[in-house]
């Protein structure tokens, strides 16, 4: 345990009684505090190790794992956009459905049941395959990626030290890049410091006000410590006729799932604009003129929108405001999960 | 390729059961793209022809089970080398009953990367919308409407009610070398007409329609 995490520890025992100041150090790479609840992912199929992090973090910053070799996962997943995409025109070198989506954020990924807006996508592994598989065809490219990887002296020395085999397979390659992406864990905002009354963090008078109406009419679905259900939901979304995204129902072909896509964390949102499914919104405050006059009333609107959300400007100030503590710094900076200049 | 499933493992005496796979079309051997005539009066030229065997059981004479560990293959009618697999660590002894699904076991479809025959390499995996993909069929034939006159069939999809692995249980005789499976790829076009039905390539009804008439595709054969 690091000299922090001890103080943290001792400072919680002796300052205050509350069970919220422990955090847990479950592996060398993958942490999150214990009052959290318990992780969805299997880690006994696929231990995190440093070694496997490491690769899987090489990997994250080869743009190899193109099937041109011209973009990296990390050119749609920025760190310091809380791995998420800030431009908006996702169409640009890459081909078919990839470009109609806005990039997803990659946070505090161990606790999804499913990925990508519509859950299509049922395990992290299998993630991967969409930007190294052409979408057309249907067949995977995966070879191509693994043989040019076998190719490499270097790759095939960091493979066999975390798999013990000296030639690189598909399951491996996806297992290393799963190691990363699922370690990314975010839970060291100014929100979660006041949460665990830690550094002697305090909320404003404002931050306080955003708190109380987000909790009225936001965090049913959004919501917290991970600051999303996980659930599908249709938030009035008016369709966009040039994309036709229906979300969830492309997956379960059910009529009652038109329109639902995956509510997303809101952790890092002062920095992983523009916003929804489709990137719509450039900003927060558009996002939260959605919420109170925007809303388009259909079937399978969620129940929980159903009374409409009213805002004074002076509340939608203080909910900006509150939006504002879910920023972690020390995630969008830490160097363990940035561009790896050298090893270890 | 990486196909081929079960892992070697350290047996003091290990038994080996060959298991041969014979696609044919009406009883007859075919290569590719050769011109059928389906017996709804289609005709037709198959360029391709993969799918998943997998969890391999035998039944003795005295009913108990013996189930083969991992054994997982990918087919490719057109790849000599896929025509044959060993399933090793079994005790040979008189089999009354061969096992095995058409399709990978629903559990393995959300289950992460796999390895061997079921590493998504194999390019058998669907990228948007997680699941192995059973069977493949891809072809042409004029009655198909389609761009180029093309059928494509991926047979997939791993919940339920639209799970499209099907179990397979055949008689055996006695005594045979090698246990010979064939398989006529004639009967998939049996109850289907390719000039309504020529494009199935996600997971739900049609896909599992599709996949009901597959059981029928395999028999025992001592030749
Ligand atoms: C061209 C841009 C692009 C590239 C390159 C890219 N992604 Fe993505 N990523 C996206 C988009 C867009 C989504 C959302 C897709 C959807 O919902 O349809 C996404 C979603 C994800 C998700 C799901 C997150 C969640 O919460 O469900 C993960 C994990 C992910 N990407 C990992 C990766 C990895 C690993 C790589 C490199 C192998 C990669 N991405 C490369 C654009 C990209
Ligand atoms: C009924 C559930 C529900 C409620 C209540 C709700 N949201 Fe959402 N929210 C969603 C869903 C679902 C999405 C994704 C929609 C899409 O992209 O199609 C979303 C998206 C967002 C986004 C964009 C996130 C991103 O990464 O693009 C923000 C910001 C947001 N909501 C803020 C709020 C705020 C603030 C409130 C309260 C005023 C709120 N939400 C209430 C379900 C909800």
């Amino acid at each position: 345990m690091s000299k922090k995490w001890i103080y943290i520890l001792l400072t919680g025992l002796l300052l205050f009684t509350t069970a919220f100041t422990v955090i847990k150090i479950k592996e060398n790479y993958f942490d999150y505090p214990d009052y959290w609840p318990v992780p969805v992912y299997d880690f006994k199929k696929n231990p995190v190790t440093k070694d496997g992090f490491q690769l899987g973090r090489k990997l994250f910053y080869d743009p190899i794992l193109s099937r041109d070799s011209s973009i990296s996962c990390a050119s749609c997943h920025l760190q310091a956009t809380g791995f998420t995409h800030v431009d908006h025109d996702l169409s640009h070198g890459i081909e078919g459905r990839i470009g109609t989506r806005n990039s997803l954020a990659l946070i505090n990924l161990a606790w999804n049941e499913s990925f990508m807006w519509d859950g299509g996508v049922n395990h992290i592994d299998m993630q991967a395959l969409q930007p190294i598989t052409n979408p057309d065809e249907m067949d995977s490219s995966l070879l191509e990626v693994v043989d040019k990887l076998n190719d490499i002296p270097e790759y095939r020395t960091l493979f066999y030290q975390v798999f013990n085999d000296s030639i690189i397979t598909g399951q491996h390659t996806l297992k290393a890049l799963s190691q990363f992406t699922i370690s990314l864990n975010s839970y060291n905002s100014k929100y979660d410091k006041y949460i665990r009354k830690e550094d002697h963090v305090t909320f404003s008078q404002q931050e306080l006000s955003g708190l109380e109406l987000f909790k009225i009419n936001c965090s049913s679905c959004h919501k917290e410590p991970l600051f999303t259900s996980t659930e599908f939901k249709n938030n009035g979304l008016s369709i966009d006729p040039t994309l036709n995204d229906y979300g969830r129902y492309r997956v379960t072909r059910d009529p009652l799932d038109s329109l639902k896509f995956r509510v997303p964390t809101l952790r890092n949102i002062q920095f992983t604009a523009p916003y929804m499914h489709d990137g719509r919104f450039e900003s927060l405050r558009e996002v939260l003129d959605h919420y109170t006059t925007g809303m388009e009333y259909s079937k399978t609107l969620a129940p929980e929108l159903n009374n409409k959300i009213e805002l004074t400007s002076n509340q939608k100030t203080d909910l900006l405001v509150f939006l504002k503590t879910l920023s972690d710094f020390e995630f969008l900076y830490n160097k363990k999960y940035s561009f790896p200049r050298t090893f270890n | 390729m990486y196909i081929g499933g079960i892992k070697e493992h350290v047996l003091n005496r290990e038994e080996v059961l060959v298991v041969k796979i014979k696609p044919t079309f009406n009883g007859h051997s075919f290569t590719k793209n050769t011109w059928l005539i389906t017996s709804q009066n289609d005709s037709i030229q198959i360029s391709k022809l993969r799918f998943y065997l997998t969890n391999f059981e035998f039944i003795d004479a005295q009913n108990n089970s013996i189930k083969i560990p991992e054994s997982n293959y990918l087919i490719d009618a057109f790849d000599q080398e896929t025509l044959q697999f060993d399933l090793k660590t079994i005790k040979k002894t008189n089999f009354k009953h061969i096992l095995y699904k058409i399709g990978v076991d629903e559990k393995l479809h959300d289950a992460g990367a796999q390895s061997g025959a079921l590493d998504p390499i194999n390019g058998m995996y669907w990228a948007w919308q997680s699941g192995f993909i059973n069977f493949k069929l891809e072809g042409k034939s004029p009655s198909c409407n389609t761009r180029k006159n093309k059928f494509t069939f991926h047979l997939g999809g791993y919940k339920m009610p639209y799970s499209t692995t099907r179990d397979v249980r055949l008689d055996l005789y006695n005594k045979e070398k090698y246990i010979i499976i064939k398989m006529d790829i004639s009967s998939f076009f049996n109850d289907l007409s390719l000039t309504d039905i020529n494009q199935v390539m996600t997971p739900g009804e049609e896909a599992y329609q599709c996949s009901l008439q597959l059981p029928q595709l395999f028999s025992i054969t001592n030749e």
